[in-house]
Protein backbone atom coordinates (compact mmCIF):
# COMPACT_ATOMS: atom_id res chain seq x y z
CA UNK A 1 0.00 0.00 0.00
CA UNK A 2 1.24 3.43 -0.83
CA UNK A 3 0.92 5.98 1.89
CA UNK A 4 0.95 9.53 0.82
CA UNK A 5 0.97 12.16 3.46
CA UNK A 6 0.97 15.82 2.85
CA UNK A 7 0.21 18.75 5.03
CA UNK A 8 -1.64 21.47 3.27
CA UNK A 9 -1.42 24.81 4.91
CA UNK A 10 -4.06 27.21 3.83
CA UNK A 11 -3.94 30.84 4.39
CA UNK A 12 -7.00 32.96 3.95
CA UNK A 13 -6.80 36.51 5.19
CA UNK A 14 -5.37 36.33 8.67
CA UNK A 15 -6.52 32.81 9.50
CA UNK A 16 -4.36 29.74 9.01
CA UNK A 17 -5.84 26.29 8.41
CA UNK A 18 -4.21 22.91 8.41
CA UNK A 19 -5.36 19.69 6.91
CA UNK A 20 -3.81 16.39 6.07
CA UNK A 21 -4.11 14.43 2.88
CA UNK A 22 -3.77 10.81 3.72
CA UNK A 23 -3.80 7.48 2.03
CA UNK A 24 -6.83 6.84 -0.13
CA UNK A 25 -7.35 3.43 1.39
CA UNK A 26 -8.73 5.05 4.49
CA UNK A 27 -10.59 7.64 2.56
CA UNK A 28 -14.00 6.73 3.89
CA UNK A 29 -12.97 8.16 7.20
CA UNK A 30 -11.40 11.11 5.61
CA UNK A 31 -13.93 13.68 4.80
CA UNK A 32 -12.66 16.79 6.47
CA UNK A 33 -15.68 18.78 7.35
CA UNK A 34 -15.74 22.45 7.75
CA UNK A 35 -16.01 21.94 11.48
CA UNK A 36 -12.43 20.79 11.57
CA UNK A 37 -10.86 23.48 9.57
CA UNK A 38 -13.46 26.12 10.03
CA UNK A 39 -13.40 27.98 6.80
CA UNK A 40 -15.86 30.77 6.48
CA UNK A 41 -16.69 31.57 2.92
CA UNK A 42 -19.52 33.24 1.21
CA UNK A 43 -21.61 31.03 -1.02
CA UNK A 44 -20.68 31.34 -4.63
CA UNK A 45 -22.80 30.90 -7.69
CA UNK A 46 -23.29 27.34 -8.86
CA UNK A 47 -20.37 25.91 -10.74
CA UNK A 48 -18.53 29.22 -10.77
CA UNK A 49 -15.02 28.32 -9.94
CA UNK A 50 -13.75 30.14 -6.94
CA UNK A 51 -10.18 29.55 -5.99
CA UNK A 52 -10.15 29.05 -2.28
CA UNK A 53 -6.46 28.72 -1.85
CA UNK A 54 -3.28 28.51 -3.81
CA UNK A 55 -1.41 25.32 -3.33
CA UNK A 56 1.51 23.62 -4.88
CA UNK A 57 -0.87 20.84 -5.99
CA UNK A 58 -1.92 22.69 -9.11
CA UNK A 59 -1.00 19.85 -11.38
CA UNK A 60 -2.82 16.59 -11.29
CA UNK A 61 -0.76 13.59 -10.47
CA UNK A 62 -0.26 11.35 -13.44
CA UNK A 63 -2.16 8.07 -13.57
CA UNK A 64 -0.48 5.17 -11.76
CA UNK A 65 -2.21 2.20 -13.35
CA UNK A 66 0.38 -0.32 -12.21
CA UNK A 67 -0.25 0.47 -8.54
CA UNK A 68 -4.03 0.45 -8.76
CA UNK A 69 -5.57 -0.54 -5.40
CA UNK A 70 -6.22 -4.27 -5.10
CA UNK A 71 -9.98 -3.95 -4.64
CA UNK A 72 -10.29 -2.00 -7.90
CA UNK A 73 -7.98 -4.42 -9.67
CA UNK A 74 -10.18 -7.29 -8.49
CA UNK A 75 -13.31 -5.58 -9.84
CA UNK A 76 -11.62 -5.07 -13.23
CA UNK A 77 -10.47 -8.69 -13.38
CA UNK A 78 -14.01 -9.91 -12.66
CA UNK A 79 -15.04 -8.28 -15.97
CA UNK A 80 -12.35 -10.12 -17.95
CA UNK A 81 -11.82 -13.59 -19.39
CA UNK A 82 -9.20 -16.21 -18.57
CA UNK A 83 -6.84 -15.27 -21.41
CA UNK A 84 -7.10 -11.59 -20.49
CA UNK A 85 -5.97 -12.53 -16.97
CA UNK A 86 -2.86 -14.26 -18.27
CA UNK A 87 -1.97 -11.32 -20.48
CA UNK A 88 -2.72 -8.83 -17.75
CA UNK A 89 -0.36 -10.60 -15.34
CA UNK A 90 2.41 -10.33 -17.92
CA UNK A 91 2.11 -6.53 -18.07
CA UNK A 92 4.11 -5.58 -14.96
CA UNK A 93 5.37 -6.87 -11.63
CA UNK A 94 2.55 -5.39 -9.58
CA UNK A 95 -0.13 -6.95 -11.75
CA UNK A 96 1.75 -10.25 -11.85
CA UNK A 97 1.50 -10.59 -8.07
CA UNK A 98 -2.23 -9.82 -8.02
CA UNK A 99 -4.15 -12.54 -6.15
CA UNK A 100 -6.36 -15.05 -7.99
CA UNK A 101 -9.73 -13.77 -9.14
CA UNK A 102 -12.21 -15.97 -11.00
CA UNK A 103 -12.50 -14.82 -14.60
CA UNK A 104 -15.75 -14.32 -16.51
CA UNK A 105 -17.18 -17.54 -17.84
CA UNK A 106 -16.49 -17.79 -21.54
CA UNK A 107 -17.32 -20.12 -24.41
CA UNK A 108 -15.58 -23.45 -23.87
CA UNK A 109 -12.35 -24.13 -25.75
CA UNK A 110 -12.21 -26.98 -28.24
CA UNK A 111 -9.58 -29.57 -27.43
CA UNK A 112 -8.42 -31.91 -30.19
CA UNK A 113 -6.20 -34.97 -29.72
CA UNK A 114 -3.53 -35.44 -32.38
CA UNK A 115 -3.69 -38.94 -33.82
CA UNK A 116 -6.28 -39.80 -31.19
CA UNK A 117 -3.66 -40.00 -28.47
CA UNK A 118 -2.96 -38.14 -25.24
CA UNK A 119 0.58 -37.19 -26.34
CA UNK A 120 -0.15 -33.86 -27.92
CA UNK A 121 -3.31 -31.87 -28.12
CA UNK A 122 -4.46 -28.60 -29.58
CA UNK A 123 -6.66 -26.08 -27.81
CA UNK A 124 -8.68 -23.54 -29.72
CA UNK A 125 -9.92 -20.42 -27.93
CA UNK A 126 -12.96 -19.02 -29.82
CA UNK A 127 -12.67 -15.62 -28.14
CA UNK A 128 -9.16 -14.97 -29.36
CA UNK A 129 -9.28 -17.22 -32.42
CA UNK A 130 -6.01 -18.69 -31.27
CA UNK A 131 -4.75 -22.28 -31.27
CA UNK A 132 -2.36 -23.53 -28.60
CA UNK A 133 -0.42 -26.76 -28.95
CA UNK A 134 0.25 -28.67 -25.75
CA UNK A 135 2.53 -31.66 -25.43
CA UNK A 136 1.69 -33.91 -22.54
CA UNK A 137 4.69 -35.45 -20.79
CA UNK A 138 3.20 -37.20 -17.79
CA UNK A 139 3.59 -40.97 -17.71
CA UNK A 140 -0.10 -41.43 -16.89
CA UNK A 141 -1.06 -40.06 -20.26
CA UNK A 142 1.87 -39.92 -22.62
CA UNK A 143 1.43 -42.23 -25.59
CA UNK A 144 -1.95 -43.47 -24.35
CA UNK A 145 -4.63 -43.76 -26.99
CA UNK A 146 -7.72 -41.64 -26.54
CA UNK A 147 -9.91 -44.67 -25.88
CA UNK A 148 -7.68 -46.26 -23.21
CA UNK A 149 -8.30 -43.29 -20.92
CA UNK A 150 -11.79 -42.81 -19.61
CA UNK A 151 -13.02 -39.25 -19.18
CA UNK A 152 -15.39 -39.14 -16.19
CA UNK A 153 -15.74 -35.41 -15.76
CA UNK A 154 -14.41 -32.28 -17.33
CA UNK A 155 -14.93 -28.92 -15.69
CA UNK A 156 -13.15 -25.77 -14.54
CA UNK A 157 -10.38 -26.65 -16.98
CA UNK A 158 -9.71 -30.04 -15.32
CA UNK A 159 -10.29 -33.61 -16.44
CA UNK A 160 -11.13 -36.41 -14.04
CA UNK A 161 -9.69 -39.46 -15.78
CA UNK A 162 -8.99 -43.11 -15.18
CA UNK A 163 -6.93 -45.86 -16.82
CA UNK A 164 -8.73 -48.93 -17.86
CA UNK A 165 -5.58 -51.10 -18.13
CA UNK A 166 -6.40 -53.23 -15.12
CA UNK A 167 -10.05 -54.37 -14.93
CA UNK A 168 -9.98 -54.99 -11.15
CA UNK A 169 -9.58 -51.39 -10.11
CA UNK A 170 -9.39 -47.93 -11.58
CA UNK A 171 -6.76 -45.34 -10.81
CA UNK A 172 -8.50 -41.97 -10.80
CA UNK A 173 -6.40 -38.90 -11.50
CA UNK A 174 -6.75 -35.28 -12.52
CA UNK A 175 -5.19 -33.51 -15.46
CA UNK A 176 -5.43 -29.96 -16.73
CA UNK A 177 -4.01 -28.83 -20.08
CA UNK A 178 -3.85 -25.32 -18.58
CA UNK A 179 -1.29 -26.36 -15.96
CA UNK A 180 0.22 -29.19 -17.88
CA UNK A 181 2.97 -30.21 -15.47
CA UNK A 182 0.57 -31.10 -12.70
CA UNK A 183 -1.28 -34.37 -12.37
CA UNK A 184 -3.14 -35.11 -9.15
CA UNK A 185 -3.61 -38.77 -8.17
CA UNK A 186 -6.61 -39.73 -6.11
CA UNK A 187 -6.52 -42.57 -3.53
CA UNK A 188 -6.80 -46.11 -4.90
CA UNK A 189 -10.38 -47.22 -5.32
CA UNK A 190 -10.88 -50.97 -4.99
CA UNK A 191 -14.11 -51.32 -6.85
CA UNK A 192 -15.53 -50.52 -10.20
CA UNK A 193 -17.89 -47.60 -10.63
CA UNK A 194 -20.25 -46.04 -13.16
CA UNK A 195 -19.91 -42.33 -12.64
CA UNK A 196 -17.47 -39.91 -11.02
CA UNK A 197 -17.10 -36.17 -10.69
CA UNK A 198 -15.83 -33.41 -8.40
CA UNK A 199 -17.41 -30.38 -6.79
CA UNK A 200 -15.22 -27.34 -7.41
CA UNK A 201 -11.73 -26.56 -8.62
CA UNK A 202 -9.53 -29.58 -7.72
CA UNK A 203 -6.81 -27.30 -6.34
CA UNK A 204 -9.29 -25.90 -3.84
CA UNK A 205 -8.87 -27.73 -0.47
CA UNK A 206 -12.65 -28.01 -0.08
CA UNK A 207 -13.06 -29.86 -3.36
CA UNK A 208 -14.99 -33.13 -2.95
CA UNK A 209 -14.56 -36.10 -5.29
CA UNK A 210 -17.60 -38.28 -5.80
CA UNK A 211 -17.91 -41.79 -7.20
CA UNK A 212 -21.05 -43.92 -7.53
CA UNK A 213 -21.51 -47.59 -8.30
CA UNK A 214 -24.77 -49.50 -8.32
CA UNK A 215 -25.63 -53.16 -7.99
CA UNK A 216 -28.94 -53.85 -9.71
CA UNK A 217 -29.42 -57.25 -8.06
CA UNK A 218 -29.58 -55.82 -4.54
CA UNK A 219 -31.02 -52.37 -5.36
CA UNK A 220 -27.92 -51.02 -3.70
CA UNK A 221 -25.84 -47.99 -4.54
CA UNK A 222 -22.39 -47.34 -3.15
CA UNK A 223 -21.17 -43.78 -2.97
CA UNK A 224 -17.50 -43.09 -2.32
CA UNK A 225 -16.29 -39.67 -1.27
CA UNK A 226 -12.87 -38.17 -0.72
CA UNK A 227 -11.40 -34.71 -0.33
CA UNK A 228 -8.19 -33.29 -1.75
CA UNK A 229 -5.68 -34.49 0.82
CA UNK A 230 -7.47 -37.64 1.97
CA UNK A 231 -5.59 -40.94 1.83
CA UNK A 232 -8.65 -43.14 1.42
CA UNK A 233 -12.22 -43.03 0.16
CA UNK A 234 -15.17 -43.04 2.52
CA UNK A 235 -17.87 -45.47 1.40
CA UNK A 236 -21.57 -44.96 1.93
CA UNK A 237 -23.94 -47.83 1.06
CA UNK A 238 -27.60 -47.16 0.47
CA UNK A 239 -30.40 -49.51 -0.44
CA UNK A 240 -32.86 -47.98 -2.86
CA UNK A 241 -36.48 -49.02 -3.04
CA UNK A 242 -36.79 -48.13 -6.71
CA UNK A 243 -36.86 -50.50 -9.60
CA UNK A 244 -33.89 -52.21 -11.17
CA UNK A 245 -33.54 -49.62 -13.89
CA UNK A 246 -31.39 -47.75 -11.39
CA UNK A 247 -28.57 -49.93 -12.62
CA UNK A 248 -27.58 -47.67 -15.43
CA UNK A 249 -26.29 -44.45 -13.91
CA UNK A 250 -24.71 -42.42 -16.68
CA UNK A 251 -24.54 -38.78 -15.61
CA UNK A 252 -23.58 -36.87 -12.51
CA UNK A 253 -23.48 -33.16 -11.91
CA UNK A 254 -22.67 -31.07 -8.84
CA UNK A 255 -24.63 -28.02 -7.79
CA UNK A 256 -24.70 -26.10 -4.50
CA UNK A 257 -23.62 -28.86 -2.12
CA UNK A 258 -25.49 -31.69 -3.86
CA UNK A 259 -24.47 -34.31 -6.40
CA UNK A 260 -27.29 -35.21 -8.83
CA UNK A 261 -26.96 -38.58 -10.58
CA UNK A 262 -29.19 -39.71 -13.41
CA UNK A 263 -29.86 -43.01 -15.14
CA UNK A 264 -30.40 -43.70 -18.83
CA UNK A 265 -34.15 -43.40 -18.25
CA UNK A 266 -33.84 -40.05 -16.50
CA UNK A 267 -34.35 -41.13 -12.90
CA UNK A 268 -32.46 -38.82 -10.59
CA UNK A 269 -31.05 -39.40 -7.14
CA UNK A 270 -29.53 -36.56 -5.16
CA UNK A 271 -26.78 -36.83 -2.54
CA UNK A 272 -26.36 -33.81 -0.27
CA UNK A 273 -22.92 -33.51 1.31
CA UNK A 274 -23.82 -31.55 4.43
CA UNK A 275 -26.57 -33.91 5.63
CA UNK A 276 -25.03 -37.01 3.99
CA UNK A 277 -28.52 -37.65 2.74
CA UNK A 278 -29.55 -39.51 -0.39
CA UNK A 279 -32.90 -38.55 -1.89
CA UNK A 280 -34.72 -40.79 -4.36
CA UNK A 281 -37.75 -39.90 -6.49
CA UNK A 282 -41.03 -41.78 -6.35
CA UNK A 283 -41.16 -42.70 -10.01
CA UNK A 284 -39.21 -42.33 -13.19
CA UNK A 285 -40.45 -40.38 -16.13
CA UNK A 286 -38.60 -40.90 -19.33
CA UNK A 287 -37.86 -43.69 -21.73
CA UNK A 288 -36.19 -44.49 -25.00
CA UNK A 289 -33.45 -41.90 -24.86
CA UNK A 290 -30.21 -42.82 -26.58
CA UNK A 291 -28.02 -40.09 -25.13
CA UNK A 292 -28.63 -38.05 -22.01
CA UNK A 293 -26.72 -35.12 -20.62
CA UNK A 294 -27.06 -33.54 -17.21
CA UNK A 295 -26.09 -29.88 -16.89
CA UNK A 296 -26.24 -27.38 -14.05
CA UNK A 297 -26.85 -23.77 -14.90
CA UNK A 298 -27.55 -20.78 -12.65
CA UNK A 299 -29.22 -22.82 -9.93
CA UNK A 300 -31.09 -25.12 -12.33
CA UNK A 301 -30.45 -28.72 -13.34
CA UNK A 302 -31.26 -29.52 -16.95
CA UNK A 303 -31.50 -32.91 -18.60
CA UNK A 304 -31.10 -33.09 -22.34
CA UNK A 305 -32.27 -36.23 -24.07
CA UNK A 306 -31.34 -37.02 -27.67
CA UNK A 307 -33.50 -39.74 -29.21
CA UNK A 308 -32.19 -42.54 -31.45
CA UNK A 309 -29.62 -40.29 -32.96
CA UNK A 310 -27.16 -41.08 -35.70
CA UNK A 311 -24.62 -38.35 -35.19
CA UNK A 312 -23.15 -38.51 -38.66
CA UNK A 313 -26.49 -37.39 -40.08
CA UNK A 314 -26.92 -33.81 -41.21
CA UNK A 315 -30.18 -33.54 -39.35
CA UNK A 316 -30.48 -32.27 -35.84
CA UNK A 317 -31.45 -34.97 -33.36
CA UNK A 318 -34.91 -35.28 -31.97
CA UNK A 319 -34.44 -33.72 -28.58
CA UNK A 320 -36.19 -32.98 -25.33
CA UNK A 321 -35.03 -30.67 -22.57
CA UNK A 322 -36.23 -31.02 -19.00
CA UNK A 323 -35.78 -28.92 -15.90
CA UNK A 324 -35.48 -30.60 -12.52
CA UNK A 325 -37.83 -29.72 -9.70
CA UNK A 326 -35.21 -29.89 -6.96
CA UNK A 327 -37.68 -30.46 -4.12
CA UNK A 328 -39.27 -33.65 -5.45
CA UNK A 329 -36.73 -34.70 -8.13
CA UNK A 330 -39.20 -34.69 -10.97
CA UNK A 331 -38.77 -33.35 -14.47
CA UNK A 332 -40.71 -30.64 -16.26
CA UNK A 333 -40.28 -30.32 -19.99
CA UNK A 334 -39.10 -26.91 -21.15
CA UNK A 335 -39.62 -25.52 -24.62
CA UNK A 336 -36.62 -23.31 -25.02
CA UNK A 337 -33.27 -22.52 -23.46
CA UNK A 338 -34.14 -18.82 -23.60
CA UNK A 339 -31.02 -16.78 -24.11
CA UNK A 340 -28.76 -19.65 -23.06
CA UNK A 341 -26.44 -21.85 -25.06
CA UNK A 342 -25.57 -25.47 -24.26
CA UNK A 343 -22.34 -27.33 -24.87
CA UNK A 344 -22.57 -31.12 -24.79
CA UNK A 345 -19.63 -33.52 -24.94
CA UNK A 346 -16.71 -32.98 -22.56
CA UNK A 347 -17.40 -29.99 -20.39
CA UNK A 348 -21.18 -30.23 -20.49
CA UNK A 349 -21.96 -26.60 -19.88
CA UNK A 350 -24.85 -24.26 -20.17
CA UNK A 351 -24.13 -20.58 -20.23
CA UNK A 352 -25.99 -17.39 -20.93
CA UNK A 353 -25.35 -16.43 -24.55
CA UNK A 354 -24.68 -12.85 -23.63
CA UNK A 355 -21.88 -13.84 -21.28
CA UNK A 356 -20.16 -16.03 -23.81
CA UNK A 357 -17.98 -13.35 -25.30
CA UNK A 358 -18.47 -9.67 -25.70
CA UNK A 359 -18.22 -9.47 -29.47
CA UNK A 360 -20.27 -12.61 -30.00
CA UNK A 361 -23.19 -11.32 -27.97
CA UNK A 362 -26.60 -12.51 -29.12
CA UNK A 363 -25.25 -15.03 -31.61
CA UNK A 364 -25.19 -17.85 -29.10
CA UNK A 365 -28.79 -18.07 -28.05
CA UNK A 366 -31.01 -21.14 -27.68
CA UNK A 367 -28.48 -23.39 -29.41
CA UNK A 368 -26.87 -26.70 -28.60
CA UNK A 369 -23.21 -27.24 -29.49
CA UNK A 370 -22.49 -30.92 -29.72
CA UNK A 371 -19.22 -32.83 -29.77
CA UNK A 372 -18.81 -36.59 -29.85
CA UNK A 373 -15.84 -38.47 -31.21
CA UNK A 374 -14.63 -36.54 -34.22
CA UNK A 375 -18.00 -34.87 -34.85
CA UNK A 376 -18.73 -31.29 -33.85
CA UNK A 377 -21.91 -29.52 -34.83
CA UNK A 378 -24.56 -27.20 -33.55
CA UNK A 379 -28.33 -27.09 -33.89
CA UNK A 380 -31.27 -25.13 -32.59
CA UNK A 381 -32.74 -26.07 -29.22
CA UNK A 382 -36.22 -25.19 -30.40
CA UNK A 383 -38.40 -28.32 -30.13
CA UNK A 384 -41.38 -27.08 -32.15
CA UNK A 385 -42.42 -29.21 -35.15
CA UNK A 386 -41.83 -26.36 -37.58
CA UNK A 387 -38.30 -25.88 -36.38
CA UNK A 388 -35.24 -25.91 -38.50
CA UNK A 389 -34.09 -29.50 -38.22
CA UNK A 390 -30.67 -29.07 -39.77
CA UNK A 391 -27.41 -29.14 -37.93
CA UNK A 392 -24.49 -26.89 -38.82
CA UNK A 393 -20.70 -27.14 -38.62
CA UNK A 394 -19.00 -25.32 -35.71
CA UNK A 395 -16.12 -24.07 -37.86
CA UNK A 396 -17.48 -20.52 -37.99
CA UNK A 397 -16.54 -19.95 -34.35
CA UNK A 398 -14.17 -22.84 -33.76
CA UNK A 399 -12.06 -22.54 -36.91
CA UNK A 400 -10.62 -25.36 -38.92
CA UNK A 401 -9.90 -27.41 -35.81
CA UNK A 402 -13.62 -28.21 -35.63
CA UNK A 403 -13.33 -30.06 -38.95
CA UNK A 404 -10.12 -31.99 -38.26
CA UNK A 405 -10.34 -35.74 -38.33
CA UNK A 406 -9.42 -36.46 -34.71
CA UNK A 407 -11.13 -36.94 -31.34
CA UNK A 408 -12.39 -33.70 -29.83
CA UNK A 409 -13.91 -32.48 -26.62
CA UNK A 410 -15.19 -29.17 -25.17
CA UNK A 411 -13.17 -27.87 -22.26
CA UNK A 412 -13.95 -24.89 -20.05
CA UNK A 413 -11.23 -22.38 -19.31
CA UNK A 414 -10.26 -22.54 -15.61
CA UNK B 1 -27.03 24.05 -16.48
CA UNK B 2 -30.77 23.89 -15.97
CA UNK B 3 -32.60 20.64 -15.71
CA UNK B 4 -35.10 20.02 -18.45
CA UNK B 5 -37.54 18.66 -15.90
CA UNK B 6 -38.51 21.61 -13.78
CA UNK B 7 -41.98 21.88 -12.28
CA UNK B 8 -42.75 25.52 -11.66
CA UNK B 9 -43.74 25.43 -8.00
CA UNK B 10 -40.89 24.12 -5.96
CA UNK B 11 -39.04 25.45 -2.94
CA UNK B 12 -35.55 26.79 -3.59
CA UNK B 13 -33.14 23.90 -3.90
CA UNK B 14 -30.79 23.20 -1.03
CA UNK B 15 -27.16 23.16 -1.94
CA UNK B 16 -23.92 21.58 -0.81
CA UNK B 17 -20.42 22.88 -1.41
CA UNK B 18 -17.74 20.55 -2.69
CA UNK B 19 -14.15 21.74 -2.57
CA UNK B 20 -11.58 20.19 -4.89
CA UNK B 21 -8.02 19.27 -3.95
CA UNK B 22 -6.69 22.36 -5.69
CA UNK B 23 -9.02 24.65 -3.81
CA UNK B 24 -11.99 25.28 -6.06
CA UNK B 25 -15.53 25.50 -4.74
CA UNK B 26 -18.37 23.74 -6.50
CA UNK B 27 -21.83 24.46 -5.29
CA UNK B 28 -24.19 21.71 -6.24
CA UNK B 29 -27.76 20.74 -5.44
CA UNK B 30 -28.14 18.50 -2.46
CA UNK B 31 -29.58 15.58 -4.42
CA UNK B 32 -26.69 15.73 -6.85
CA UNK B 33 -24.15 15.50 -4.04
CA UNK B 34 -26.13 12.64 -2.49
CA UNK B 35 -25.28 10.46 -5.49
CA UNK B 36 -22.09 9.89 -3.53
CA UNK B 37 -22.70 7.25 -0.88
CA UNK B 38 -19.91 8.72 1.22
CA UNK B 39 -21.62 12.11 1.35
CA UNK B 40 -24.98 10.44 1.92
CA UNK B 41 -23.71 8.52 4.95
CA UNK B 42 -23.98 10.85 7.85
CA UNK B 43 -25.45 13.64 5.77
CA UNK B 44 -28.46 14.03 8.04
CA UNK B 45 -26.27 14.48 11.09
CA UNK B 46 -24.61 17.51 9.66
CA UNK B 47 -26.06 20.95 10.31
CA UNK B 48 -27.87 22.40 7.31
CA UNK B 49 -25.64 25.46 7.04
CA UNK B 50 -22.55 23.33 7.37
CA UNK B 51 -22.83 21.09 4.34
CA UNK B 52 -19.42 21.51 2.91
CA UNK B 53 -17.05 18.77 1.86
CA UNK B 54 -13.34 19.06 1.21
CA UNK B 55 -12.35 16.44 -1.30
CA UNK B 56 -8.62 16.26 -0.96
CA UNK B 57 -8.27 13.46 -3.48
CA UNK B 58 -10.30 14.98 -6.28
CA UNK B 59 -8.83 17.56 -8.62
CA UNK B 60 -11.14 20.31 -9.91
CA UNK B 61 -10.98 19.01 -13.50
CA UNK B 62 -12.17 15.59 -12.32
CA UNK B 63 -14.72 16.99 -9.90
CA UNK B 64 -16.30 18.93 -12.72
CA UNK B 65 -16.76 15.72 -14.68
CA UNK B 66 -18.12 13.87 -11.65
CA UNK B 67 -20.68 16.60 -10.99
CA UNK B 68 -21.70 16.57 -14.64
CA UNK B 69 -22.27 12.82 -14.38
CA UNK B 70 -24.29 13.04 -11.16
CA UNK B 71 -26.44 15.90 -12.44
CA UNK B 72 -27.22 13.99 -15.60
CA UNK B 73 -28.19 10.90 -13.65
CA UNK B 74 -30.39 12.79 -11.19
CA UNK B 75 -32.26 14.58 -13.98
CA UNK B 76 -32.57 11.43 -16.12
CA UNK B 77 -34.00 9.46 -13.21
CA UNK B 78 -36.62 12.14 -12.74
CA UNK B 79 -37.66 12.21 -16.36
CA UNK B 80 -37.71 8.39 -16.55
CA UNK B 81 -39.98 8.09 -13.51
CA UNK B 82 -42.13 10.97 -14.79
CA UNK B 83 -42.54 9.16 -18.10
CA UNK B 84 -43.39 5.95 -16.25
CA UNK B 85 -46.00 7.78 -14.10
CA UNK B 86 -47.75 9.19 -17.14
CA UNK B 87 -47.31 5.79 -18.80
CA UNK B 88 -45.92 7.45 -21.88
CA UNK B 89 -43.23 5.54 -23.65
CA UNK B 90 -39.72 6.65 -22.98
CA UNK B 91 -36.35 5.66 -24.26
CA UNK B 92 -34.78 7.44 -21.30
CA UNK B 93 -32.76 4.48 -20.08
CA UNK B 94 -31.44 3.75 -23.52
CA UNK B 95 -30.49 7.39 -23.99
CA UNK B 96 -28.79 7.51 -20.60
CA UNK B 97 -26.77 4.42 -21.48
CA UNK B 98 -25.64 6.12 -24.65
CA UNK B 99 -24.79 9.26 -22.72
CA UNK B 100 -22.74 7.18 -20.23
CA UNK B 101 -20.90 5.52 -23.09
CA UNK B 102 -19.98 8.90 -24.51
CA UNK B 103 -19.11 10.29 -21.08
CA UNK B 104 -16.60 7.53 -20.31
CA UNK B 105 -14.90 7.65 -23.71
CA UNK B 106 -11.90 9.55 -22.41
CA UNK B 107 -8.13 9.10 -22.45
CA UNK B 108 -6.67 6.68 -19.92
CA UNK B 109 -5.36 9.45 -17.63
CA UNK B 110 -8.82 10.97 -17.29
CA UNK B 111 -10.29 7.49 -16.91
CA UNK B 112 -7.89 6.88 -14.03
CA UNK B 113 -8.97 10.09 -12.31
CA UNK B 114 -12.66 9.27 -12.75
CA UNK B 115 -12.11 5.73 -11.48
CA UNK B 116 -10.26 6.87 -8.37
CA UNK B 117 -12.77 9.65 -7.67
CA UNK B 118 -15.78 7.35 -8.14
CA UNK B 119 -14.18 4.90 -5.71
CA UNK B 120 -13.29 7.66 -3.22
CA UNK B 121 -16.76 9.18 -3.34
CA UNK B 122 -18.40 5.74 -3.60
CA UNK B 123 -20.65 6.47 -6.58
CA UNK B 124 -21.52 2.93 -7.52
CA UNK B 125 -22.94 3.39 -11.02
CA UNK B 126 -20.01 5.57 -12.06
CA UNK B 127 -17.51 3.15 -10.53
CA UNK B 128 -19.08 0.25 -12.44
CA UNK B 129 -18.99 2.29 -15.63
CA UNK B 130 -15.31 3.14 -15.20
CA UNK B 131 -14.37 -0.44 -14.23
CA UNK B 132 -16.14 -1.81 -17.32
CA UNK B 133 -14.34 0.74 -19.48
CA UNK B 134 -10.95 -0.30 -18.11
CA UNK B 135 -11.84 -3.98 -18.65
CA UNK B 136 -12.97 -3.27 -22.22
CA UNK B 137 -9.70 -1.48 -22.87
CA UNK B 138 -7.67 -4.45 -21.60
CA UNK B 139 -9.78 -7.16 -23.28
CA UNK B 140 -8.16 -8.67 -26.34
CA UNK B 141 -4.93 -6.69 -26.09
CA UNK B 142 -1.45 -8.15 -25.76
CA UNK B 143 0.68 -7.23 -22.70
CA UNK B 144 2.72 -4.82 -24.85
CA UNK B 145 -0.43 -3.13 -26.17
CA UNK B 146 -1.81 -2.85 -22.63
CA UNK B 147 1.43 -1.24 -21.42
CA UNK B 148 1.33 1.28 -24.23
CA UNK B 149 -2.34 2.09 -23.71
CA UNK B 150 -1.99 2.63 -19.96
CA UNK B 151 1.53 4.04 -20.05
CA UNK B 152 2.97 1.32 -17.81
CA UNK B 153 6.68 0.65 -17.61
CA UNK B 154 7.75 -2.87 -18.52
CA UNK B 155 9.24 -4.36 -15.37
CA UNK B 156 7.66 -7.75 -15.94
CA UNK B 157 9.68 -10.83 -15.21
CA UNK B 158 7.49 -13.33 -17.02
CA UNK B 159 7.55 -14.03 -20.70
CA UNK B 160 3.96 -13.44 -21.79
CA UNK B 161 3.94 -16.20 -24.37
CA UNK B 162 5.62 -18.80 -22.20
CA UNK B 163 2.74 -18.56 -19.76
CA UNK B 164 0.06 -19.19 -22.33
Amino acid sequence: MIVREAIVILQLGSEVYIAADIVRKFHYNFFVSSEIINIKMNMVAKRARTRRWNTSKKKRESAQWSSLPLDLMEKIMRCLFYTDHIRLRAVCKDWCSMYEVSPLKQLPLLMAFNEDSWSTCKLFDPLYKKTYTISIDDTHLKGKSFNSIQVHACKNGWFLLSHSDDPTYKQLFLFSPFCNDRIIDLPRLDSNFQIATFSTNPTDPDCVFFVLSSQPSSSMVKISICRCNDKTWIDINKVLWCSSSLACFVNVVYMEGTFYCSTTSGTVIAYTLAQQKLRVPVHELLGGISETYLVSCDGEILLIGLYSYNNTSLNAPHQQIFKLDISNLSWTRIRSLGDRVLFLGGSDACLPGKRAGRKLEGKFVNRIYYCRGIITKYFSADPSPSRNTRSYPCSRYYGSLAKENCKKIWIEAP
Amino acid sequence: MKDSFNPSIEPPKKTVTLVSSDGYDFEVEEEVALESQVIKDGFEDKAVDDREYLLFNVHSDTLELIIKYCEKHVSSRKSISAAAASSSSSNGEEALKEWDEHFISVDTNTLYDILMAADYLNIKSLLDLAIQKVADTIHGRSPEQIRKKFNIENDSIIDPWASE
